[in-house]
């Protein structure tokens, strides 16, 4: 009864049965537009008699926006690194980028401007865009000059969001850097604590890394932990469009406040959730997220281990409950899913009753793993070991794309394909010394970017309509 | 003389002026200390406000935690839910009463981050700060004091205190709440969180964001200084965490490298927590030491003067002496040549006279040229005594050593003094126990004895006693044979103050006018003759008679000795 059936090529139909057969728990409280839970397992059928591991996955799917629904209030502070490597043309690009930003915002919408250096500036504080001109003379102000002074930037910026958070807006710290932190508390892990610790009270983090001197690995990690878009900007001209994109992603935020709970079944232990960390205590899973966009689809993959169950037997693998503030209703919902795990002595229906979909998502979330394990080979100087794990990571996600092509939806079939494709250039570029530098900040972009599938859209979920 | 007049000098300028420089040095060094510690005290109030910002903070996180530990919720599930809704918290700790660790557990703890926080926890949790209820077991705890551990740091209240721990990226904070039963819950703040949170509660970089409105103002690339310092801290400050590493800094940070004006420590619980307080140089208080340099060198200069005009005069005194000293000397050279005439006629008229019959006016002749040869010898003497007190010193010349009869020369000199001791009413006796001819300069042995003598004759009352002993010491290991000669008088005798006082030139004991005449130089002139030939005259602090004794010592050459007979 469960998910094995299914063999459609349609990855929406395929969602539908599934959100049906998991005992179609997703419960609409309003009217309005609900986000899309989805829960699978890779492998819902698994042998007998045998202790495995299997992957289970949570996929939330958010809905469109329609034209004439007004989005949710942003409440945003723009940090900006103005220290000497910022000069000139740097410089004058961010302004221009922030400028620009603040231009878009709505009356309703909060704003705040961080300079950081030596120290740390507040040039706006919190404030409504409703004087967007004496904002915009102000930062016209700002000049380069110092050293950076990045936590405290961060710091001061998560302060002044927090003046006015409320979970009816979209609370975010924009976080623009070129360069090292070096005033200050300035380990990735710092920082990335930091992140995860504003997440818990609804304030995510996005990174802009620009040019080829930032510390890519406290960007990408900060973002990750604040549930941010970790952005890399190779050229200064780029940055009014990045802050666009970022800006586009912020005023489609269609739920935040998310409260992910994961329940593992007895007889499986949770191991850990792929690319993300998460609280596990005991049998709890706690994933944290911030917000998600309008048609993001976002999925976290928990690893689990199954103890030997006996043929023919079933036992329950997860209870999901996720809460989330819906932007649009100004409502708290509240969604819920379970499955199931089945043991057989047939590998053959093992490999028949696969969930090819939840796999597929499962092999680029492992290959990512491996990615990032790839990245720490190379900075370890192996770069033989480096290029084969790349290029075993092609191999595998070609083959999943080739076994199990026809069965998947076409965004996913591109992802898979992309993510091959991006292992085999990599195993290529980074021999190259020189190229090192630009290839590190690259691949740690990717990385980040399929850890929390920031730019991952799909067609807004039909099913999920409710009536 | 002039060199060491000059070094004098030179002392003389330099020795106050480094006096005075050091005294004035020093006080204006201490005025400037005490004027900076104004400065401190008045700007560490920006350091106490702080402090306080600091203090406040944490205060607000116990209360924030009470009140969620305080929730009807069983302890446990409350503990995982505030790791995981509340931002400030890292990790719930709870221990029983028997300091059984009950939470979190291995099942609670993932990931790396997590694993820290598991190895770290024994350690922690035997080193946790104890209920002040139970105050006997405080020194338990200290006691136990490991690598990296803080003593437990006062309380809060009666249940709960803070307890800071060296573990992963620094210190961390623990949050300590004791129930009355024993049982101890601890939360492990997250490092991260309450740094971005003092960083937000303390002051930004308010500098330059007047710097900036100035210039959005006045559109000039330069604020004004005034407006500029009108709202900005004086100076700037750093948060230092225990390894002294910059969290966080504001002010105006222009002088980030200087050293810093004042250094407070954190209150509870940062206390390995440093704030710095750094200013801008000038506003120091310097005291410059150009007035001081200056008033220095025009004191220095003003000895100078004076100075080199006491040494100009004094040189020009020392020249106009030298130059009447060598006039004497000139002078006494010059008399030389006719007393010896004035002798050598005498000798010839004597031995003319010889030859004339006996007669009373040869007898008168006789006697008068007897006068004239002794008061030639005196004046001779007192030639040889001025040309041997105008040689330059320290030059032992001008010895002529030849083989000598002591017993004929001693024998000749006391002859000599016969007649004016006898009319001076005194006995003088000589022996001499040398026999042989010894190898000396006569002349210098008659010129000490001369003297000594004519001061015997001076100063020893009438009926006193004077006698001459004439030794050879043999030699010892470290000199050769010496001759000794010891003039003793049974006179009044010289004091032992005076003892060396009386061989300096011009030195009399008593210079009045009733006083014996002389020239003061006698004593002076035959102590140089004596050194002169290596030897030394000195005045024995005893005397066999009852008046002074004088000692003549000679070395004698042995190889020059001549065979006697």
């Amino acid at each position: 009864m469960f998910v094995n059936e299914l063999k459609s090529a349609s990855r929406w139909f395929a969602t539908g049965l599934l959100v049906a057969c998991t005992w179609g728990t997703a419960l609409p409280t309003a009217t309005a537009e609900q986000l899309v839970l989805d829960v699978g397992a890779s492998n819902p059928t698994m042998l007998a008699d045998e202790k495995q591991t299997n992957f289970i996955r949570i996929s939330l799917t958010g809905f469109d926006v329609p034209e004439s629904q007004s989005r949710p209030p942003v409440n945003t502070a723009i940090v900006i690194d103005q220290s000497g490597s910022m000069g000139g043309h740097k410089i004058d690009q961010a302004r221009n980028a922030a400028i620009e930003a603040v231009r878009r915002l709505k009356d309703d919408d909060i704003v705040s401007i961080v300079l950081y250096s030596d120290s740390a500036t507040v040039l706006v504080p919190a404030t409504k865009a409703t004087d967007r001109e004496s904002i915009i003379e102000k930062i016209q102000s700002v000049k380069a000059g110092g050293s950076t002074a990045l936590f405290a930037g961060v710091s001061k910026g998560a302060a002044e969001v927090r003046k006015f958070l409320d979970s009816d807006s979209v609370n975010r710290v924009i976080l623009l850097s070129d360069g090292q932190a070096n005033v200050g508390p300035k380990s990735p892990r710092e920082l990335e604590q930091l992140g995860a610790s504003l997440v818990k009270e609804g304030i995510s983090v996005s990174t802009l890394g620009l040019g080829l001197g930032y510390n890519e690995d406290l960007m990408s990690r900060l973002a990750a932990a604040g549930s941010g878009n970790h952005l890399f900007v190779k050229q200064a001209a780029d940055l009014v469009a990045v802050f666009q994109q970022e800006f586009n992603d912020l005023m489609s935020v269609v739920a935040t406040d998310f409260e992910i709970h994961a329940k593992i079944g007895e007889g499986i232990r949770p191991v850990r959730v792929l690319n993300t960390k998460a609280d596990i205590s005991g049998q709890d899973i706690y994933i944290p997220l911030a917000q998600l966009y309008a048609r993001q689809q976002r999925y976290f993959v928990i690893e689990v281990e199954v103890d030997p169950g006996q043929s023919g037997s079933k036992r329950a693998m997860a209870d999901v409950t996720i809460s989330y503030q819906n932007m649009l209703s100004k409502t708290t919902d509240k969604l819920s899913s379970n499955i199931e795990v089945r043991f057989s002595d047939d590998a053959k229906l093992v490999e028949k009753n696969r969930d090819k979909e939840t796999y597929a998502f499962c092999a680029i979330q492992i290959a990512n793993e491996k990615n990032v394990r790839a990245t720490a080979l190379r900075d370890a100087g192996k770069v033989k070991e480096a290029q084969d794990l790349l290029r075993a990571n092609c191999e595998t996600l070609e083959k999943v794309e080739s076994d199990y092509g026809v069965w998947l939806d076409v965004e996913l079939v591109k992802e898979v394909k992309r993510n091959a494709l991006l292992n085999r250039d990599q195993s290529l570029i980074i021999q190259d010394p020189t190229k090192w530098n630009y290839s590190r900040k690259a691949m740690r972009y990717e990385q980040t970017n399929n850890a929390a599938q920031q730019q991952y859209r799909v067609d807004a979920p039909e099913t999920a309509k409710s009536k | 003389m002039p060199r060491r007049l000059f070094l004098a000098l030179l002392l003389l300028v330099a020795a106050p002026l480094v006096l005075l420089g050091w005294m004035s040095a020093s006080a204006v060094k201490e005025n400037q200390s005490a004027a900076k510690e104004n400065l401190t005290t008045l700007l560490s109030s920006q350091l106490f406000d702080a402090d306080r910002l600091v203090v406040e903070l944490f205060a607000d996180y116990a209360r924030q935690l009470d009140a969620a530990l305080e929730s009807p919720t069983p302890l446990l599930e409350t503990l995982r839910q505030i790791r995981r809704e509340q931002p400030i918290v890292r990790q719930g700790i709870f221990v029983n009463p028997d300091g059984l660790l009950l939470y979190p557990l291995a099942d609670d703890l993932h990931g790396a981050d997590a694993a820290e926080v598991e190895a770290a926890l024994p350690a922690m949790i035997d080193a946790r700060p104890l209920s002040t209820g139970d105050s006997d077991s405080q020194p338990a705890s200290s006691g136990k004091l490991s690598r990296g551990k803080l003593a437990p740091t006062a309380a809060l209240t009666a249940q709960s205190a803070w307890q800071q721990w060296y573990m992963g990226d620094g210190a961390q904070v623990i949050y300590w709440r004791f129930s009355p039963n024993g049982g101890s819950v601890g939360i492990l703040l997250q490092r991260s969180r309450w740094m971005a949170d003092l960083i937000a509660a303390l002051p930004d970089d308010s500098s330059s964001a007047a710097a900036l409105d100035n210039q959005r103002s006045d559109a000039s690339d330069r604020p004004s200084p005034g407006e500029t310092i009108s709202n900005t801290p004086i100076g700037s400050i750093a948060l230092l965490d225990e390894a002294k590493r910059v969290i966080y800094r504001w002010g105006d940070l222009k002088n980030a490298q200087s050293q810093p004006l004042a250094d407070t420590e954190l209150s509870t619980p940062l206390a390995s927590w440093h704030f710095q307080l750094k200013v801008d140089e000038s506003l120091l208080p310097q005291a410059t030491m150009i007035p001081l340099i200056l008033s220095l060198t025009g004191i220095g200069l003003l000895v100078l003067a004076v100075g080199a005009y006491v040494l100009t005069s004094v040189g020009r005194q020392i020249a106009s002496a030298k130059s009447r000293v060598s006039f004497a000397g000139q002078v006494s050279h010059e008399l030389r040549t006719p007393l010896t005439n004035i002798r050598l006629y005498t000798e010839l008229a004597e031995s003319d006279l010889e030859q004339l019959d006996d007669g009373e006016a040869r007898r008168s002749l006789a006697k008068r040229l007897q006068v004239i040869d002794h008061e030639s010898r005196r004046l001779q003497r007192l030639v040889s005594g001025v040309l041997e007190m105008i040689r330059p010193s320290g030059k032992r010349v001008g010895v002529r050593k030849q083989p000598t009869d002591l017993a004929d020369l001693i024998q000749g000199i006391t002859a000599q003094f016969e007649p004016s001791f006898v009319a001076a009413g005194l006995s003088l006796e000589s022996s001499c126990q040398c026999h042989d001819l010894v190898a000396v300069d006569p002349d210098v042995i008659e010129l000490v004895l001369v003297n000594l003598l004519s001061n015997v004759e001076k100063y020893v009352p009438r009926g006193g006693h004077c006698s001459i002993q004439c030794t050879v010491l043999p030699s010892t290991d470290r000199t050769s044979d010496q001759l000794r000669i010891l003039v003793q008088d049974d006179g009044p005798g010289i004091g032992a103050l005076h003892r060396e006082k009386v061989f300096r030139p011009f030195e009399r004991l008593d210079d009045s006018i009733q006083a014996p005449s002389g020239t003061g130089i006698g004593l002076t002139i035959a102590r140089r003759a004596a050194r002169r030939h290596d030897g030394s005259l000195v005045l024995l602090p005893k005397s066999d008679k009852s008046g002074a004794a004088f000692e003549l010592t000679l070395p004698l050459d042995p190889l020059h000795l001549p065979t006697a007979g």
